[in-house]
């Protein structure tokens, strides 16, 4: 009997010391979304940017408390109303061994400039005239004052010229690519040169795991370290486990109610003002979210550059059927809701808000679209209302507003000359203050034009090993892995 | 039985050819528009239009349907949209777990509703095969999805044996494979309950019974050739649905198969990589068919091809 367990026991202690081994420290990320791409100047999927955020940099970074911070440019400053200078950091090289130089940042710009026209990034750096090589130093040079350039620049990764970046993504980032099975998983190395130190891993990987409840289960048995999108009624039951901690971290990403104010009952003011009277917020975040989240009471996130903060807009329906009836519709009215099942909440929310209008006499009637359909309409402004969650990634007003609410924009089928000059000049004032006084007034004004109805900011939530430390979430979720480690 | 071959072969072309065509306009008819897919809510006319242009989109559906079938003559299946990447190897990265957890998770059903018929059948109308038929009818209509969390949860988290999902070692194809394998197990241990009923009834199994042979040389040698036309004709269909892609359970253990590749294809418009997969799909459905239509003539030498 001795001599058939001795093969079985050993091979069996041999199998368990193999996969012991492996590497010192891995990182295992179950993320929320899909990888729908590796380049940086194609896409902006949340996905896509975290992995960007990783394997590239750009010449400055937005930190998480919202500061900029230097990154391949180590000092800048601004020539003119129309002219920045950047000094590049020296000493740094690629993943494949370049070195980082000026004609890089130059290449990179040209590459975005005509191979990104079909980002949905590319209306953000259109403003960008010309990028040349002055003395080693970067000089960019606007169309027009740009107050926001700083912003946008640090949505811009830095990309050898050479390498053809599509296949083989190359930065200068904490980690290097290795590889990628779309809608499997993506893996990468710690690149030991990163000019801010090596990371504190050796390997990421992400793992794609779509069904809830099985991510979830892969991190209570120690498959993953961490994953993203854990439902509060999960947040609590994962906590309670001695293994297990949880992160609900504040989001620029904000719920909205759309409404589409050019033709049909909604091109009222009265009546939009009436859908948001009729709205409980605070009941949609404590009953529909768990709490992962709070009553927005501005036109952007707070933390976001422009905000302000307006007061809750009241809970108040009977002031709601009163502008009902004094925009004739003492009858009721029928409104369509467009969404699309983007989030596992959205269907319950805009049942939620179907069920609140009913209240006060507006009949709704749910349309729920797959994503090509639903953006298909939304781009032709085929809809009443809509429910959408998107995060300002720059953490500037301007992105958001100007590309919504402009009257050239025409995705709310909202036109107002005054926005529109408001919106114009807070993009070409440098001035931090001076913009925060056109952004001042930008929000009362849309507070009260109402051409959408801003319902909550999300909180994230998601649930790590208890031996991951240094996991910090940004406010505009492009984490970065660097300073991450495994105890 | 050449000639047979060559004519099945063109035909199969035809099939092929037909079933592409058909999704290639069906997609392109559905509402959504890939193209506003790509560039999200923020989108200017002006992006959208050089977008379509890029994607070949702006081209009238016909010369569109033209380029296509001339790139599949050449073997070139396109971009996909979505993921930016080559369509064919997109498709072959994710093909080989198909396969594996086709044949696997075959493999299995055959294994007990071999075991199950046989002993069932054998013992018709005992409690034993009243058992069996209760249980395989039950496992056959639960959902899938329910039962392959059930078995996660006992398997993982409960008993700690096997990984919950993913890929890459055997362990990892356990837990997937079984649960897709419960379905076709409770079609296949009804097929041979009735199958071996009815052969053990015939003359020459009274006759080699007769000679004094034992039961196990009457049953594998005389009775389990002769009831296995129905059997091979119900392998090929299932399987052929096996390697199609099993997206609940794909979707279940994040199985990198095509079948939830070819879902996702579908929601984001991902016009190149349907059409692939549909290839793959028609082609493995004419390869399984003549492949079953082969073993017939093998398994009753009365069937000729001419």
């Amino acid at each position: 009997m001795g001599k058939v367990w001795k093969p079985i026991v050993l091979f069996l202690a041999l199998m368990l010391m193999a996969s012991a081994v492996g590497y010192a420290s891995e990182l295992v990320i179950s993320y929320e979304q899909s990888f729908t791409s590796l380049d940086p100047h194609k896409s902006a999927e949340r996905s896509v940017l975290v992995f960007a955020r990783n394997v590239y940099d750009s010449l400055l970074s937005l930190e998480p408390d919202g500061s900029f911070a230097p990154g391949l440019a180590t000092s800048w400053e601004v020539v003119d109303d129309l002219t920045w200078r950047f000094t590049l950091r020296q000493g740094v090289v690629f993943h494949n061994g370049a070195a980082f130089t000026a004609e890089d940042v130059v290449y990179t710009f040209e590459r975005f400039l005509t191979e990104g026209k079909s980002s949905p990034l590319y209306p953000m750096v259109e403003v960008i005239d010309k990028v040349e090589v002055d003395n080693g130093d970067i000089v960019i040079t606007t169309k027009n004052p740009h107050g926001p350039l700083l912003a946008t620049l640090t949505m811009v990764f830095i990309v050898p010229r050479d390498v053809d970046i599509s296949n083989q993504p190359v930065g200068t980032g904490p980690f290097a690519f290795v590889s990628w099975n779309p809608g499997d998983e993506l893996v990468l190395v710690a690149n030991e040169q990163f000019w801010r130190g090596a990371p504190k891993v050796d390997r990421v990987v992400f793992r794609e795991i779509p069904e809830l409840s099985t991510r979830l289960a892969a991190l209570e048995q120690g498959e993953i370290d961490i994953a993203f999108g854990v439902p509060a009624e999960d947040a609590a039951r994962l906590n309670a486990k001695s293994d297990l901690f949880t992160i609900n971290a504040d989001s620029f990403r904000i719920r909205w109610l759309w409404m589409n104010s050019q033709s049909g009952p909604l091109s009222d003011v009265r009546v939009r003002q009436a859908v948001r009277y009729t709205i409980d917020r605070e009941a949609i975040v404590e009953f529909i979210m768990g709490g992962l989240g709070a009553p927005l009471d501005s036109v952007v996130a707070p933390g976001v550059v422009g905000y302000r903060s307006m007061g809750l807009w009241p809970y108040d329906p009977d002031k709601a059927v009163q502008l009902l009836q004094d925009a004739g519709y003492a009858a009721g009215l029928t409104l369509g809701l467009d969404f699309s099942e983007s989030d596992p909440k959205q269907l319950e929310i805009a049942q939620t808000i179907a069920s609140m209008l009913e209240e006060v006499g507006i009949k709704v009637e749910l349309q729920r679209k797959d994503r090509a359909v639903w953006l298909e309409d939304l781009l032709a402004l085929n809809w009443n209302l809509n429910l959408f969650s998107n995060a300002s990634l720059t953490g500037d007003a301007d992105a958001q507003l100007r590309r919504l609410f402009h009257t050239n924009a025409r995705r709310m089928g909202y036109s107002n000359p005054t926005l529109d000059d408001l919106l114009d000049k807070s993009a070409v004032v440098a001035d931090p203050k001076a913009r925060q006084d056109i952004f001042d007034q930008i929000v009362e004004l849309m507070w009260e034009e109402s051409p959408s109805e801003w319902l909550f900011v999300h909180q994230e939530s998601l649930a790590l090993r208890d031996n991951v430390k240094g996991f910090v979430f940004p406010p505009n979720g492009m984490f970065s892995l660097h300073g991450v480690s495994i105890e | 039985m050449f000639r047979y071959l060559v004519r099945r072969v063109l035909l199969s072309i035809l099939i092929v050819w037909g079933a592409v065509t058909i999704v290639f306009f069906i997609l392109r008819i559905l509402p959504g528009d890939p193209v506003a897919l790509l560039l999200g809510s923020t989108a200017t006319e002006e992006m959208v239009n050089v977008a379509r242009e890029h994607m070949g989109l702006d081209q009238p559906l016909i010369s569109q349907y033209i380029i296509f079938l001339r790139q599949i003559m050449t073997g070139d299946f396109g971009h996909s949209f979505y993921f930016r990447v080559d369509t064919s190897s997109l498709i072959m990265q994710r093909y080989p777990w198909t396969l594996q957890l086709a044949f696997v998770s075959l493999a299995f059903a055959l294994l007990m509703g071999l075991i199950l018929g046989l002993v069932s059948g054998l013992r018709a109308n005992s409690w034993i095969d009243k058992l069996i038929n209760g249980l395989t009818l039950v496992l056959q209509n639960l959902p899938n999805f329910w039962v392959g969390l059930m078995l996660m949860r006992l398997f993982s988290s409960i008993l700690g044996l096997l990984p919950t999902s993913g890929s890459g070692t055997p362990a990892h194809l356990i837990l997937p494979a079984f649960s897709l394998s419960l379905g076709l197990t409770g079609l296949l241990t009804r097929l041979v309950r009735s199958g071996i009923i009815e052969v053990m009834s015939m003359d020459y199994i009274r006759t080699a019974k007769a000679k004094g042979l034992s039961n196990s040389v009457v049953i594998f040698r005389h009775a389990f050739k002769n009831m296995f036309i129905p059997i091979v004709t119900m392998i090929g269909l299932q399987l052929g649905s096996l390697l199609g892609g099993a997206v609940v359970t794909e979707t279940v253990f994040a199985w990198p198969g095509v079948g939830r590749l070819f879902v996702d294809a579908v929601l984001n418009r991902d016009y190149s990589v349907v059409q692939a997969t549909t290839v793959l799909v028609a082609v493995t459905f004419v390869v399984l068919n003549l492949i079953v239509d082969l073993i017939y003539a093998y398994l009753d030498p009365r069937i000729k091809y001419n």
